[in-house]
């Protein structure tokens, strides 16, 4: 039995310990990294495995979006910083050990990726306007050649991208419901199914889509067992890291992980697609709406909670 | 040269000078704490134990907001201290995530700040804030390659301990009971 310990202390008087580090704009930010990562490994492997050719109005849509939305997230990441002078400094250095500054390296690299793959595919809005700029005809022969590397690059960006989102929180040590190796495979397959359930919502060739159901179905199962193997590991890890794992499974987080994450963002469109893949079902955007929900409120959920339980509390 | 704290919890009267000359000393910002004094009771009435802790960055070996920091701001001088450059914080904060102590701030400023272990002064001969107004002498301060300093010599004498050994962080400063 352990002793009664009761624990009292100058801050805690202030009422200063109890306070969040990181608000909304943290989890915005990794959503937003996490769907454009799944829309560049998603638009990527359709150009290698179906060709250039079969690239739909709605990957096409998707790649041109990604640089937009990961943008935005930039945006949000900006608006966190307390010092926003110095947001130049992540990049004059390169730290290997923090994920932080990877990432910072990564988006970009992603950049000139993304906008390498726009050019190499045809785009019936943008062409007049790229046409008007002839030093860029060099630069779309160039990419229209090389489009099969660009995907592989895209492939591999996303990648980085997506499991960066999730590294980001499990490096910190000091959070240990953030304590665990899945988190990185959970965002990359979490962000991988919302950048697939993107694309359906604007796809509209029938066959495409159903594979596009059938990708989805398949990560959504990944991140199901993610999710219970990172629950899992935290849950036999010590009383710390299960006291962390309570508040998702019955704690105040409940409702939304339980809830909103796990039965309304995953196990109810896996159903609904799987039912209309069958042909028992009607395909709806409301479906993959329900992935892009739940990705979001899984984010808001881990980083909020992850900052609920710490090793001290005095 | 390996600076360490070593406070004697059963000197330690709870008296918050300690806070107090921080807070003085290097200007800490309202709201704000370099170091604080955790009260911590023990056992049930009444067989209960009381232990006063005067609290800081523990300057870690192994700190994962060095690790962390994407800029660099966060590093360890050259006599082990774990340090902040304000010139290089951006304010990401993903120090103050991975601190399993709780042991930075945000200043009105935007940068990130915490204990420098008074630095400033101990490279002049003097002793920290903390040390120099702590009634009862139970802060002490030192190099630990030294056999002879007191930190060296307090910790041979009784059972130290750091807090959370647990986040594996090697804390540099030590509490002896």
């Amino acid at each position: 039995m352990h002793p009664h310990i009761e624990i009292d202390s100058t801050r805690l008087a202030a009422h200063l310990v109890a306070e969040r580090v990181w608000g909304w704009e943290v989890p915005v930010y990794l959503f937003l990294g996490g769907l454009v990562a799944g829309l560049m490994i998603a638009v990527s492997a359709a150009i290698l495995t179906l060709g250039k050719e079969r690239a739909t109005k709605a990957m096409r849509l998707g790649l041109l979006a990604a640089p937009v939305l990961l943008s935005l997230g930039m945006g949000s990441l900006f608006l966190d910083l307390t010092y926003k002078l110095h947001v130049f400094r992540f990049y004059t250095t390169v730290v290997p050990s923090a994920p932080m500054s990877l990432g910072s390296w990564v988006l970009m690299l992603v950049y000139p990726v993304q906008l390498a793959l726009i050019l190499a595919l045809p785009h019936s809005m943008l062409d007049p306007y790229l046409a008007r700029v002839p030093q860029l005809a060099a630069v779309r022969a160039w990419a229209e050649r090389n489009v099969g590397a660009l995907a592989l690059a895209g492939l591999g960006l996303g990648v980085a991208l997506g499991i960066y989102t999730g590294v980001l929180l499990s490096a910190t040590v000091a959070r240990p419901l953030w304590s665990s190796g899945a988190l990185g495979f959970l965002f990359l397959a979490s962000g991988s199914s919302t950048g697939v359930a993107l694309l359906m919502i604007a796809e509209r060739d029938h066959a495409m889509n159903a594979l596009f159901a059938k990708a989805d179905i398949v990560l959504i199962t990944l991140e199901l067992l993610l999710i219970g193997s990172w629950i899992v590991g935290l849950a036999t890890q010590g009383p710390l890291y299960r006291e962390a794992a309570t508040l998702l499974i019955k704690g105040p987080y409940a409702p939304a992980f339980v809830g909103v994450v796990v039965f309304g963002g995953l196990l109810v469109p896996a159903a609904l697609e799987t039912l209309s893949l069958r042909g028992k079902a009607l395909h709806s955007r409301w479906t993959p709406a329900l992935v892009l929900a739940g990705g979001l409120i899984l984010r808001f959920v881990i980083v909020y909670a992850g900052q609920d339980v710490g090793f001290v509390t005095g | 040269m390996r600076r360490a704290m070593v406070i004697d919890t059963r000197r330690c009267v709870g008296c918050e000078a300690c806070v107090v000359a921080c807070k003085t000393e290097n200007r800490v910002p309202e709201g704000s704490y370099r170091d604080w004094v955790t009260q911590e009771t023990r056992g049930e009435y009444p067989s209960l134990e009381l232990i006063l802790r005067s609290q800081r960055c523990n300057h870690c070996s192994n700190a994962p907001c060095v690790s962390n920091c994407p800029v660099g701001a966060s590093f360890y001088r050259g006599d082990g201290t774990v340090q902040v450059d304000r010139d290089l914080c951006t304010g990401c904060r993903a120090c103050l995530e991975s601190c399993p102590y709780g042991a930075r701030y945000v200043t009105p400023e935007g940068f990130v700040d915490k204990c420098t272990l008074c630095v400033h002064r101990l490279d002049e001969g003097k002793p920290t804030a903390c040390q120099e107004v702590c009634p009862t002498g139970a802060i002490a301060v030192g190099d630990l390659d030294d056999p002879t300093s007191l930190v060296s010599l307090r910790l041979r004498r009784g059972d130290s301990s750091v807090v959370a050994p647990e986040a594996g962080t090697h804390p540099n400063v030590y509490y002896v009971r």
